[in-house]
């Protein structure tokens, strides 16, 4: 090998075969965007469910206190927001776009994009239990008022310590996790962005 | 141009740049397919600012860089060598080694060398990748000289092992 021009017709030597055909690719663009329709639609769906549900129940147990009510509303919002992170929502909403930017843009578009996420990610899983552990303690004064003070103490002993035991030791390890997978990410990014910028200082 | 006409003009040449990025043949067809998924989601929007071969080369530059997002897939240079001396027989070694060796560059390095290489003019590559059409020219002069070196290194082993023989 002594010239690049020799490199060059090495490159052009190699042969291109067996990539799929045009109609494979219409197909499958058309599959892949029917796709992306389905999710929001089954996402609006689980929503909607959700909140018929909880009007049901309202409706139908017709509890006498302001504070059931409430709890019963502050625990389907927790939901809500649960389902946003979990079903990849988020991605959806702030998706970035490849085809009109050039790569320097769309590496630090990605990292801003990729940094939100882990911040909403974080703020909604911590949001979540705040709002589902006052919601089931407003639900449950209704029904513990009629109870047995002794009853009533172990009820909510219970709930609220294994919403503790959740709160201390699963959430932090899910949310590392996460955190961990997301991290890496920007980090790969961000190595490859400087090696625009670094090159670019340097001329 | 019709999606048709796009697809037969530009596949094979978006491939070979894939394969430059991930020297990893089902997956550089991958990526080949998500590129032009996205050219004919976005044909309808495209503005003209810029020729359809540029607009095509960046959708296509960027998906390559998004594949940093994946867990991370151990390229073909990493192979330990008697996997990669069984994949050598069946096609020419040479081309093996190129791509070995453009794999081994840094993620944006082989991106501009795979674009050079497939004669697009520094201006449009430095329009694609976002950097000054100056730093485009000096690097790639960089990247051609450490692709000869290698080339040259890897003759004079092969020189070496053949007299050692």
């Amino acid at each position: 090998m002594n010239s690049f021009n020799d490199i060059k017709q090495l490159w052009h030597k190699q042969e291109v075969s067996n990539l799929p055909d045009v109609k494979t690719v219409i197909e499958n663009a058309i599959s892949f965007q029917k796709k992306a329709r389905f999710n929001v639609i089954k996402h609006n769906v689980i929503l909607s469910l959700t909140a018929i549900y909880i009007t049901f129940v309202l409706f139908y147990y017709k509890p006498e206190f302001l504070t059931t009510k409430l709890g019963v509303v502050i625990m389907v919002i927790a939901i809500a927001m649960a389902i946003i992170v979990q079903s990849n929502m988020l991605h959806w909403l702030l998706k970035s776009n490849s085809t009109e930017t050039n790569s320097h843009q769309y590496l630090e578009k990605m990292i801003r994009y990729k940094s939100q996420v882990n911040f909403f990610q974080d703020k909604i899983m911590k949001a979540y239990f705040i709002l589902l552990s006052l919601g089931i303690g407003l639900y449950m004064y209704e029904y513990a008022l009629r109870m047995q003070w002794p009853y009533a103490v172990l009820v909510y002993a219970l709930t609220f310590g294994w919403i503790g035991l959740a709160w201390v030791r699963f959430v932090p390890k899910q949310a590392a996790s996460i955190n961990k997978k997301v991290n890496d990410v920007i980090n790969q990014l961000e190595r490859v962005n400087a090696q625009l910028r670094e090159k670019e200082h340097a001329q | 141009m019709t999606f048709e006409e796009i697809y037969n003009t530009y596949s094979p040449r978006v491939y070979r740049l894939c394969m430059g990025y991930v020297n990893d043949s089902t997956w550089a067809k991958d990526i080949t397919q998500e590129t032009f998924i996205s050219v004919w989601q976005n044909l309808g929007k495209f503005r003209q600012e810029s020729s359809v071969g540029t607009w095509i080369f960046r959708i296509a530059s960027n998906n390559c860089l998004r594949q940093l997002e994946r867990e991370k897939k151990n390229l073909k240079s990493e192979m330990p060598i008697d996997i990669e001396e069984k994949l050598m027989e069946d096609n020419s070694e040479q081309e093996k080694l190129l791509f070995r060796f453009i794999s081994e560059l840094e993620e944006t390095d082989r991106l501009i060398i795979s674009l050079e290489l497939e004669e697009l003019p520094q201006a449009q590559i430095a329009e694609i990748i976002g950097i000054s059409e100056g730093n485009v020219r000096v690097k790639i002069h960089r990247i051609k000289e450490k692709l000869l070196k290698k080339f040259q290194e890897h003759e004079q082993l092969q020189r070496h092992k053949a007299t050692l023989a």
